[in-house]
């Protein structure tokens, strides 16, 4: 034993000169006389069950507790559509089909280009036709991201880029307070593949109206 | 003298470490003590975790940096004294020796016997048992802390550890994941629609928190790991995270967008009062306590991309903290070391290169820590010697990097993408 722990502190220690260490002034006694080594009995005298860590993850065991789905969607039965790389939202106002195209956005950006601010427009004047037959209409704004990044930092991002949605529908009269914003960061892709019209797509804004 | 020997080790290994982890280092394997690891053929389990046993034990200590491993192939009972020349021939210093046993009482027993070839002694004789047997790898790496323990090496007791991680299955869809660090065990925990960034509630690891989409408004969540009780503490507008705790497990830092902005805020879970701490009109998140919980380093784009920047709690001014990178968009703190993710690359049209870089706050010197691929989300350990972290390339990867020991290692995730990860 002595000699493992001589050998392994040495080379610790070697570890630490490499890592710039002034250890000149330090001195390395030579143990090897003075440790005694456990006899054989003894080390078997003190056998013992370790405390078991993992039998206290047995409470989890059979205890998976399932979320339900999000409710507001399942209710207004809303269906993502897909068409030549514009995606869009189709959704259900008691009977009332409503499409709204999705707005998109460039690399690591969240503002609108001119393009997309047209896009913007035609959903507000669908959107607004909409709310003339159903008072309390509520308007969700999903931001959703590419796959580059999976951190904290990119569901901001998609926030932001609902923000700005929601900044141009109240630009053009929408009540703030009827809009509902999240962001799914790059949860919710429409396109999986590993291409550049993939990602495109997936950098979006989705309009989804609730009754 | 073998204590004062060892204290006059640990100084030096403290201090050089303490005076600048971020420099490389270079490692002398030859130093280090080998061991064989040997389960006897006496006693049969069956099936794969005889030998996945012995696989993350030898993995476990590969990772701590304190042992090499030795491949001598042995067939032995567990009672019979171990062929010392055989051993010493074979330059082998230690000879762990496992016995496993099915107990209709007690499920998996696990006994150890660990030899030190050098003084021909028996230095170590244990037994370990699980009332399951999927929980064996938690066996494995308390085994491998008692033999790290005994020849006193620098503590790897993070090992039995649980890990809690979050990924992806489907669109909006993802599970929370209660697993060891090599991934090897794994319990689902939350199921069921988009469930994300679950995080610690306390040192205890008897709860945690994670943000839920199952609301119009993603909402701020705990639950106990072992009753599964849910509280909804908190929801907001737009996102919901919650980054860090407080070293005494009251106060939580979030990012909330109640006013459409995604800010840093603190909330205390005894008196309910959330407290602003970020105030811009742009992306604040990934706020984390530093410096006794006192001021808090977080991510945002104030300088029209992200990077790294500290604010004092209660104080008005924002400290810069990152002057290497362009887009620095996730960092963790221990003492006065930061580690972050930096993208290098700006490609729209293919694949971006995601590295780690550790610094010191007292020094300019940058050390990178990985090389190739999308190595992301970093988690310093509560000793501050190694980081979790996630590798996303052709698939999920659960990685840790051992600083000062300037090793990595990457453990690939089954199925799904990992999300985020915590431990």
């Amino acid at each position: 034993m002595n000699s493992i722990l001589k050998n392994t502190v040495l080379g610790m220690c070697a570890i630490g000169l490499l890592a710039g260490c002034a250890s000149k002034d330090v001195e390395y006694e030579d143990t090897t006389a003075s440790k005694k080594v456990e006899p054989v009995k003894k080390a078997e005298a003190a056998t013992e069950t370790a405390d078991d860590k993992a039998a206290s993850v047995a409470g989890t065991d059979e205890q998976s507790v399932s979320d339900s789905t999000d409710t507001t969607e399942t209710n207004t039965a809303l269906v993502a559509v897909t068409n030549e790389g514009v995606n869009s939202v189709q959704s259900d106002i008691d009977g009332k089909v409503v499409l709204l195209e999705s707005v998109h956005f460039s690399f690591d950006k969240y503002n609108l280009t001119d393009e997309m601010r047209e896009v913007a427009t035609v959903n507000y004047n669908k959107i607004d036709e909409t709310k003339q037959s159903y008072d309390g209409l509520k308007i969700k704004l999903e931001g959703n991201c590419d796959e580059w990044g999976t951190d904290e930092y990119n569901y901001a991002l998609g926030l932001k880029r609902a923000k700005t949605t929601k900044d141009a529908l109240v630009a053009d009269g929408i009540e703030a307070n009827s809009i509902v914003m999240v962001s799914f960061g790059e949860s919710n892709p429409v396109c999986t593949q590993k291409n550049t019209a993939c990602w495109k797509m997936n950098r979006r804004v989705d309009y989804r109206l609730l009754p | 003298m073998i204590k004062k020997y060892l204290l006059i080790f640990f100084i030096v290994y403290t201090s050089v470490f303490a005076l600048d982890a971020t420099m490389e280092i270079v490692k002398s394997k030859s130093t280090l003590p080998t061991i064989s690891v040997v389960i006897s053929s006496d006693v049969k389990i069956g099936g794969e975790i005889d030998k996945n046993l012995v696989s993350l034990i030898q993995k476990d200590l590969q990772v701590s940096g304190h042992f090499n491993n030795s491949e001598i192939s042995i067939d032995t009972d567990y009672d019979i004294q171990p062929e010392y020349n055989t051993f010493e021939e074979n330059a082998i210093d230690l000879y762990l020796l496992l016995q496993l046993k099915n107990d209709n009482e007690k499920g998996l027993i696990v006994n150890i016997k660990l030899y030190d070839i050098n003084t021909k002694t028996l230095v170590l004789s244990k037994s370990y048992s699980t009332s399951s047997f999927v929980r064996y790898p938690f066996l494995a790496h308390k085994i491998s802390i008692d033999i790290n323990n005994y020849l006193k090496a620098p503590s790897i007791d993070w090992m039995d550890k649980f890990i809690i991680f979050s990924r992806y299955l489907d669109s909006k869809t993802s599970e929370i994941v209660v697993s060891d660090y090599t991934l090897t065990y794994q319990k689902v925990v939350v199921k069921g629609g988009l469930n994300i960034f679950p995080k610690w509630a306390n040192k205890q690891q008897d709860s945690f928190y994670y943000t839920s989409y199952k609301d119009i408004r993603p909402s701020l969540i705990k639950q106990n790991l072992y009753t599964s009780k849910r509280e909804k503490l908190l929801s907001s507008d737009g996102m919901m995270v919650c980054s860090d705790v407080s070293s005494d497990g009251k106060k939580l830092v979030l990012t909330m967008a109640p006013n459409d902005q995604p800010d840093i805020y603190v909330y205390d879970t005894q008196t309910k009062i959330k407290t602003r701490i970020t105030i811009y009109n742009g992306i604040d998140v990934g706020g984390s306590f530093v410096e006794n919980d006192t001021k808090i380093v977080f991510v945002s784009d104030r300088l029209k991309y992200p990077n790294i920047f500290s604010k004092k709690i209660g104080a008005k001014g924002i400290e810069r903290l990152i002057y290497h990178g362009k887009n620095n968009s996730q960092c963790t703190t221990f003492k006065d070391y930061i580690v972050y993710s930096s993208r290098e690359t700006d490609n729209e049209f293919g694949s971006n290169v995601f590295n780690l870089y550790l610094i010191s706050t007292y020094s300019d010197y940058v050390r990178r820590l990985t090389t190739t691929g999308r190595n992301q989300f970093p988690k310093f350990s509560s000793n501050g010697e190694s980081i979790l972290f996630i590798k996303n390339d052709d698939k999920s990867y659960l990685g840790i990097i051992r600083i000062n020991y300037n090793k990595s290692f990457l453990f690939p995730l089954k199925s799904g993408k990992l999300q985020s990860i915590d431990w």
